[in-house]
């Protein structure tokens, strides 16, 4: 299995103007044939919440290509608790109140044989697109209000963390996206993603990582920016097995 | 060989791969239900009370709507209590479509029938956002008054238990402001009302800071993410806290 990967990430435009970090983050790991994409939106009112995002998202996509087997292995909710102890752990290592580092986190990793396992906690969105079309993978999780949803600190963290896994084949993407650009390509109200979610797994499938991490910064300044206040962040995983010709 | 190694599509610069407006979702806008309770009663002719909060509520509407990202979220509802019942005098609207009512301070304190009111009122919008596909943050619910329930004491127990639930199932943040004379204070209803059994006292009818402050935390609230405490800005500014601590 091959694995391509682009990605972008845009501080918000309420942040930029108060100066405040981006607190979306995303880290990409390529090793031992696994490759993984963790993404992670940090507390909006919490200080640190940003160095929070940066270590989870740091620590999950090294975990999961050391760990691949190990976790591959693992019952799923034994799974779920051995990733956030390990996130909790890293939190731990850092000079600031772990209160102070909550996030969301989404994650995808997949070894050289298709085996992939992804994880989602809190808001945002996972995207899977193949060639019969695009659908929702993971939903985000929220309260009953706009601004509440889970992080990987809260005591009940575990209950709202999902784990999926299975074997990937043919050819086919999947989009990891914060709330933030979720407003432009996941619309609430169906729970549908928008057609671009279709355009841009295209665009990686035909062009090259870098290429596309450029255009993703490209239609994000232009097109997702003026549409949310909030920072934006998107990773697109596309896989190929080589079995799908191009017609 | 060499032909296969070729890519089958023809290389494109980053500016080639452009998305159209068109391909992107057209999610409703994410909403703030903002009520605001006025106490009209007559009392409220006092030191310009009532005057005094409507010019300040006139600054709040223009630093909402100076704010494009709160002006597109806030929607205000303004409901007046005097004479013997509250009415809704504005029902949900933009900051920057607001057209203030013009209050007159007269009659009794109907307290409670305000909480109803504005509970009701606020249960309908939020029907409305359902059916809309709006998202919202958590409502406030702003209770500014210079007396004590005239009408029904039994009404103003039943009306501050609703609150209290809504409060302490964080469905409602609700803020009580009183406004009457320090020596001569007639709190104890809004007390009762109080979720957290606090009231802000308004010092010298500083409204102006009072509704700067409401604005700023308005927006600290949108900016917040989760279901996490949000820290506002201390209250010193404009007011002390009655009650209990």
């Amino acid at each position: 299995m091959n694995y391509k990967i682009s990605h972008v990430v845009r501080t918000g435009r309420r942040h930029q103007a108060e100066g405040i970090p981006c607190q979306d983050q995303i880290h990409v790991c390529r090793e031992g044939g696994v490759v993984c994409a963790a993404l992670a939106d940090g507390a909006g009112s919490r200080a640190s919440s940003h160095i929070g995002a940066a270590c989870v998202t740091a620590a999950v996509a090294a975990l999961a290509c050391e760990e691949f087997e190990g976790w591959w292995a693992q019952e799923d909710r034994k799974l779920a608790a051995r990733i956030l102890r390990r996130c909790l752990e890293e939190l731990e290592g850092q000079p600031y109140p772990v209160y102070e580092l909550a996030s969301t986190l989404l994650f995808f990793a997949a070894d050289g044989a298709g085996r992939y396992l992804s994880g989602h906690l809190g808001d945002g969105v996972q995207v899977r697109v193949t060639s019969e079309g695009a659908e929702v993978f993971s939903p985000p999780e929220n309260g009953e209000f706009e601004n509440e949803t889970f992080f990987l600190t809260d005591v009940d963290a575990l209950d709202h963390f999902r784990l999926c896994r299975g074997r990937l084949a043919g050819r086919g993407s999947l989009l990891l996206m914060s709330d933030g650009m979720g407003e432009s390509l996941y619309e609430r109200r169906t729970g549908t993603p928008a057609h671009a979610c279709s355009t841009i797994a295209r665009w990686l499938w035909e062009g090259e990582e870098t290429v596309i991490s450029r255009a993703l910064e490209e239609n994000t300044e232009r097109l997702f920016a003026p549409r949310s206040a909030d920072d934006l962040s998107l990773v697109v995983i596309d896989w190929n097995d080589g079995s799908e010709r191009e017609a | 060989m060499s032909e296969e190694k070729r890519s089958k599509f023809p290389k494109k610069t980053p500016q080639e791969y452009l998305l159209e407006e068109e391909e992107l979702c057209r999610n409703s806008e994410r909403r703030t239900p903002i009520t605001v309770c006025i106490d009209c009663s007559y009392s409220m002719r006092q030191q310009r009370r009532l005057v005094k909060v409507m010019e300040g509520l006139k600054q709040f509407c223009l630093d909402m709507a100076a704010d494009t990202v709160a002006n597109q979220s806030v929607e205000l509802c303004i409901i007046s209590f005097g004479g013997d019942m509250a009415v809704v005098e504005r029902d949900f609207t933009a900051p920057d479509h607001m057209k203030l009512p013009e209050l007159m301070a007269d009659g009794e304190t109907p307290l409670a029938d305000a909480v109803k009111t504005a509970l009701v009122n606020l249960e309908k919008r939020k029907r409305r956002y359902a059916d809309n596909g709006n998202s919202y943050f958590r409502p406030w619910l702003i209770i500014i008054g210079d007396g004590d329930e005239t009408r029904s004491a039994a009404e103003l127990e039943e009306a501050a238990a609703i609150l209290k639930e809504e409060s302490d199932n964080k469905h409602l943040s609700v803020l009580c402001v009183t406004v009457g004379d320090k020596e001569n204070m007639k709190c104890d209803s809004l007390l009762k009302l109080s979720p957290d059994h606090k009231v802000h006292y308004l010092q010298d009818l500083k409204f102006q800071e009072f509704f700067t402050w409401l604005s700023r935390s308005i927006q600290k609230s949108a900016m917040s993410m989760t279901g996490e405490e949000v820290y506002y800005d201390p209250t010193t500014t404009w007011g002390e806290i009655l009650g209990q601590s």
